[in-house]
């Protein structure tokens, strides 16, 4: 059938590169060069042979000009490419298909997929969701996949999700085709749009793009790019690749090289800089240390454990990442602000915003933000997050004083910092240190006894209370090997009050940027990266994020991924209902039509059937809590089975 | 023993007072589009990026009324032209229902106390 067409294509003057080329174009485009083909057939059926034969007839006959190129090739650039890739770990690539990268694509499909090492592609329909799945897996892999998004618009598309995990340190391989030649662009649609520079609209929250000129550039700049996106702080880079680059066939002289990969040693800070901090620590009456983006490997949350049972010292952890156990004793986050305020040392490490962790703010007043910290408390930050720093889109708060700040990763720091605080103490200083820690695990203990008290508010009511549906979850899910892929904030960190973790990949983080659109994707990406591993990954599920990306879900059903999607359905983007309440009463209007903009609902969604639409086992909508039991076990046991499910349950707004 | 008694009276007596409020119409202001959606429907609190807990606050109507024409954080300033005196009475008789029944046991909560 494959070889009819062809002969019908080369009578039709189109050719096989002609019609491929056809076939990258809109949807009216393909549509006419498929009916040439067809409509000559159908002209050329015996019972219906016109007397004159039709132009294209008569051209086949007198025999066809040479190609001008050749109709077949045995080599591209994109199957070297797809071997540098390999050669960099990178096992999957992630998609909304686009024309411009199908050369890399097709090489993907059909020999990444078929030969080992596996790359697969994953089909995603769209940039935010193909970028987000990046995010989401790297945080549990540890590694990047790559995205590849369509020339210009799919650069476009995926922009937020690339400043999501540039502002959380997701390493991503982030590729978009271009066009720079001007002879070879192909017609319409797929070049008429390039860029002279494409990479501009997301240069600033990258670590590193670059715009290879040969496939040995290419190499080395993927390995490179992949070198800058894995060395702390890490983030997403960017390679432009040229659409003839992936397609034309390799011919360069010499053949291109792949450069080895290399082991990689993330930058510590100066050691004597941290012999001086754990003098500070060591010599501290109450140290405080603050944990953000510290574990980027089960390592990290292992050396701050260590450091803090051998300060017995107070850890407050932001949860940027799982840094420590929740319920560790010298764990006082439910404290709030209360260690940083009885503090005399306080180290932040890796902290996003170190400054508001030190401040109080009380709006409408003259105050506005005041000091938390006790006079003479000493300050010290330590962070890679000073390594990478770009001038437009910003990470940063208000600057934060510091009396020494240490610039380097903090996972990689801490064993020599512990190193250096064994050396300071004596026996002496562990009584003390001792009879510290007991005071902190009965904090702790006190805390966790506040918590389940707010927890109790409202247990049967309807809406579900945000409490309910995350004991309810944790209830289902405490015996299996589970992961939380989503951020818990707008869940009033419930999680991190009254569940028990200990394991580092039981947590992710959030967004990074506050990008909304996050959530759905970057869970999946987690999910991905699972897959295989016998963990559950679960996620809990914001309405409004998830109408970002709906089709995420067609992902998920499509590659049979597993992952339990409950769905905290508010039907508000709720954060915003209550600031444009303040706003209201500000201009003294009221919050009577505050609704409008920010409520997700007349109609109600119905998320199961949204669900259901694409695949996913779907529940729903729960509203009453004694059901969610039962709903959790259900759909729990699909996911088990190897399926993505979904249960939409009715909240409260926090 | 006395003193100490004493001392908790004046504490508790103010929370416990009733104001001249309907609560049935403060529930309905509660559920319009106002306080529930940072405070919960029952009282119970949004946590950090909501508002404090209602119920079980030990909550004086003098410092509802307060907290309502004069916040001392995030919470919306509701002033006397988009919230009348009889309607902030109201609020007030509705969240201090909310207190009414004692507060829930979290001990008695199995999913609260895993094992």
């Amino acid at each position: 059938m494959a070889r009819k067409t062809d002969t019908l294509l080369e009578r039709s003057g189109l050719g096989r590169r002609g019609f491929l080329k056809g076939a990258g174009l809109a949807p009216a485009a393909l549509g006419a060069a498929l009916a040439a083909p067809l409509a000559l057939a159908k002209a050329q059926a015996p019972a219906r042979a016109p007397s004159i034969p039709p132009t294209p007839n008569v051209e086949a006959e007198r025999g066809r000009p040479a190609d001008a190129e050749p109709l077949t090739q045995t080599s591209c650039g994109a199957d070297f490419m797809l071997e540098v890739m390999r050669g960099l770990s990178i096992e999957h690539a992630a998609a909304f298909v686009g024309s411009s990268f199908r050369g890399l694509h097709e090489s993907i499909i059909n020999v990444g997929m078929v030969s080992e090492p596996r790359l697969d592609f994953i089909s995603c329909m769209h940039e935010e969701v193909s970028v987000a799945m990046c995010h989401g897996y790297a945080k549990i892999a540890g590694k990047p996949m790559a995205a590849m998004m369509h020339d210009t618009v799919g650069l476009q598309h995926g922009s937020m999700a690339i400043y999501n995990a540039y502002a959380d340190r997701a390493p991503i391989f982030l590729i978009t085709p271009s066009a720079p030649d001007a002879r070879t662009r192909k017609t319409m649609v797929q070049t008429v749009h390039s860029a002279q520079d494409g990479a501009a609209i997301v240069r600033d929250f990258v670590k590193w793009d670059d715009n290879p000129g040969s496939l040995q550039h290419w190499a080395e700049s993927a390995t490179r790019g992949w070198k800058y996106a894995m060395t702390p702080p890490y983030g997403p880079v960017l390679l432009v690749t040229s659409t003839d680059l992936q397609e034309n066939p390799q011919d360069e002289n010499p053949p291109p090289r792949i450069p080895q990969k290399p082991k990689l040693a993330p930058p510590q800070a100066e050691d004597a800089a941290l012999t001086d901090v754990a003098k500070m620590l060591v010599a501290a009456e109450a140290p405080v240390l603050l944990a953000d983006r510290v574990a980027r490997t089960p390592e990290g949350m292992r050396h701050l454990t260590e450091l803090a049972e051998l300060l017995q010292c107070s850890v407050t952890d932001s949860s940027g990442r799982m840094n420590f156990p929740w319920r560790h004793p010298l764990n006082q986050t439910s404290r709030g602000r209360e260690p940083v305020a009885q503090a005399d040392v306080i180290l932040g490490m890796e902290m996003t915003d170190f400054w508001q962790t030190l401040h109080s703010y009380t709006p409408h007043t003259e105050a506005g933000f005041q000091t938390l910290t006790k006079p003479g408390a000493k300050r010290i930050s330590l962070s890679s997050a000073d390594l990478n720093f770009h001038s437009n889109y910003q990470d940063f708060q208000r600057y934060p004083d510091a009396d020494l700040a240490l610039m380097g990763d903090a996972e990689a720091s801490l064993p020599s910092l512990i190193a250096a605080c064994r050396t300071l103490i004596d026996r002496g200083k562990r009584g003390a240190f001792e009879a510290r820690g007991k005071k902190l695990a009965e904090a702790h203990k006190t805390a966790m006894d506040v918590q389940r008290g707010l927890a109790a508010e409202g247990w049967d009511s309807q809406p579900i209370t945000t409490a309910r549906l995350v004991m309810e979850l944790y209830n289902a899910i405490k015996d299996e090997d589970w992961t939380l892929a989503s951020g818990s904030l707008f869940q009033n960190m419930w999680p991190q009050k009254l569940w028990q973790a200990d394991k580092h990949h039981r947590y992710i983080g959030d967004a990074g940027a506050y990008g909304i659109g996050y959530t759905a994707p970057a869970s999946l990406g987690a999910a991905l990266a699972n897959k295989g591993t016998g963990r559950l990954t679960v996620s809990i599920q914001g309405d409004g994020d998830l109408m970002c990306c709906p089709s995420t879900l067609w992902t998920a059903a499509h590659e049979k991924i597993p992952i339990l999607y409950v769905m905290h359905n508010n039907r508000a983007w709720h954060q915003e209902i209550m600031l444009l309440q303040q706003t209201a009463n500000r201009m003294q209007r009221g919050t009577d039509r505050t609704h409008i903009g920010t409520t997700i609902r007349d109609p109600n969604i119905d998320f199961a059937k949204l669900a259901e639409s694409m695949g996913v086992y779907g529940q729903g909508p729960v509203t009453d809590p004694k059901d969610l039991n039962a709903a959790l076990k259900r759909a729990i046991a699909r996911v088990k089975a190897g399926e993505p499910a979904l249960i939409d349950v009715v909240c409260q707004g926090r | 023993m006395t003193r100490t008694l004493i001392c908790l009276l004046l504490i508790a007596t103010p929370a416990l007072a009733q104001n001249a409020g309907d609560a049935a119409r403060g529930k309905e202001l509660f559920l319009r589009d106002a306080c529930y959606t940072c405070h919960g429907t029952t009282g119970a609190g949004g946590g950090a990026l909501g508002g404090p807990r209602l119920a079980h606050a030990g909550l004086t109507p003098n410092a509802i009324i307060n907290e309502l024409r004069h916040p001392r954080a995030a919470m919306p300033a509701y002033s006397e032209k988009i919230l009348s005196d009889s309607e902030a009475d109201d609020l007030v008789a509705f969240i201090q229902s909310l207190s009414r029944e004692s507060a829930p046991d979290a001990k008695k909560i199995p999913l609260l106390n895993p094992p």
